[in-house]
């Protein structure tokens, strides 16, 4: 390998550059790159359209981004709204504003405030949720935590321990109708530990589960232990 | 792939790990993705695994768990070559391969210095199949000579070798995994190795410092 020193990349205004290896990467404006990145880190400000990314520490988002291939990295905050188009593959995702990624996500800890999209699987240690996070595929995670304040979705979920709350309506009337549809959809929860408020799915299995207020579950297996809230909705429950 | 299935419930009743166990070497790539195999039951959507390969790799997880890092253990069972190489002193010494193994194979390959990972991975194949008293040492010769010109072309893993014999004459073949072949009546199919599997193995023996005979 070369030893060189990396020089930055700076698009103010209206650019179209071609792809390449970097220290710092500063788009204002409206920026595209038509080559694949790899960076030390990244700021988009304004409208930007990248091909494959790779980010050794952060990439930020701030106006529109678009990622035409795989992001890879250490860290990523969006403040605004950012679309992958392969897979996401980010250590520590925090999202403020909106991130879809349309093949399947990886990493360590994930906390959306905003709302995520995945199409495919996400694989994530730690998730915090606040938003809404909705996932085509497997939600595959250590930790799950979500307050409830919009809607959330998986085709199932495997994890180790999930809790799922809805917070207070601090909104007022905006907050009691969007606590309407504040739920979280899913087809099957397998866990460890389960312990889950609003939460509409068809299986739930685990060794210990909680099941909350608001729930409507078709199915409940558990090995140690079950509860269950007068205020919800559980079909059959069985020990196995 | 014509191997029985095991459905997820009937595996965690087998093995006694949990959900949560599962999920976790799921996402430490400790179970490939490949494994889980959704299909509609009568209870809806259910997972099933490849019955004998799931068991034998959670046994050897549950066995290996204690010494080794889940990350370690993910590193041994990903077909990814390694970076290790070793001399040929150290690959007797570590009774990695028997030295007649070594000696018919540097007869074939003409070497010096240390051997890199994928060399040591065939010549490991060539201990095991001479080994295992299948084939006989002309085999193990052409085997070699197969492996030397192909390996490369076919070294991500997916491929294995298939020793066949018709009415006493030998030939090897490099093939996907898990393909049917079909020969036609007097061949006979002698042994079969993926290489995912000798990698596996032979990882394990370099991460725990030799073989025991």
């Amino acid at each position: 390998m070369r030893e060189q020193a990396l020089g930055d990349l700076r698009i103010s205004g209206v650019g179209t550059y071609p792809g390449g290896n970097y220290a710092l990467i500063s788009i204002d404006g409206v920026g595209r790159v038509n080559g694949n990145l790899i960076c030390e880190e990244i700021e988009c400000n304004g409208t930007v359209k990248l091909r494959n990314v790779q980010v050794k520490n952060q990439m930020s988002v701030n106006g529109s981004g678009n990622v035409d291939g795989c992001l890879e990295g250490g860290s990523l905050r969006v403040d605004g709204m950012l679309k992958v188009r392969d897979e996401i593959r980010i250590d520590h995702l925090d999202i403020n504003g909106m991130l879809t990624g349309l093949r399947g996500a990886n990493g360590e800890k994930a906390e959306v405030n905003g709302s995520l999209k995945v199409q495919g699987d996400m694989q994530y240690e730690v998730i915090e949720v606040h938003g809404s996070l909705k996932v085509s595929g497997l939600l595959n995670a250590g930790t799950i935590h979500m307050e409830l304040n919009g809607g959330c979705s998986a085709r199932e979920i495997g994890v180790e321990q999930i809790t799922v709350r809805k917070r207070g309506s601090l909104y007022g009337i905006l907050g009691k109708i969007t606590g309407k549809f504040s739920y979280l959809e899913t087809d099957i929860i397998e866990g460890d530990d389960i312990d889950v408020e609003f939460t509409k799915a068809r299986v739930i299995r685990g060794n210990r589960i909680r099941i909350g207020a608001g729930c409507e579950v078709d199915l409940v297996e558990y090995k140690e232990s079950y509860e269950a809230d007068p205020k919800s909705d559980v079909s059959r429950a069985v020990r196995v | 792939m014509t191997e029985p299935l095991i459905s997820k419930k009937e595996l965690l009743d087998l093995t006694g790990i949990s959900y949560g166990q599962l999920y976790r070497w799921k996402r430490k790539n400790l179970i490939p993705e490949e494994w889980f195999i959704r299909k509609s039951s009568f209870t809806g959507q259910e997972t099933f695994f490849p019955k004998a390969s799931i068991l034998s790799r959670i046994d050897k997880i549950l066995n290996m768990k204690d010494e080794l890092s889940l990350d370690a253990l993910a590193d041994v069972f990903s077909p990814q070559l390694t970076e290790i190489s070793l001399s040929a002193g150290a690959i007797i010494e570590r009774n990695i391969v028997a030295s007649s193994t070594l000696e018919l194979y540097l007869t074939i390959v003409s070497h010096e210095g240390n051997f890199p990972f994928d060399q040591m991975l065939r010549i490991f194949i060539l201990h095991k199949l001479l080994h295992s008293g299948m084939i006989s040492l002309q085999e193990g010769t052409m085997i070699i000579e197969t492996l030397e010109s192909h390996f490369f072309t076919c070294s991500e893993g997916k491929y294995e070798l298939v020793l066949t014999r018709k009415m006493g004459v030998s030939m090897c073949l490099l093939v996907p995994q898990n393909q049917e072949i079909y020969f036609d009546n007097l061949i006979k199919e002698v042994v079969r190795i993926p290489f995912a599997e000798a990698t596996e193995e032979l990882k394990l023996l370099l991460n725990e410092g030799g073989r025991e005979e």
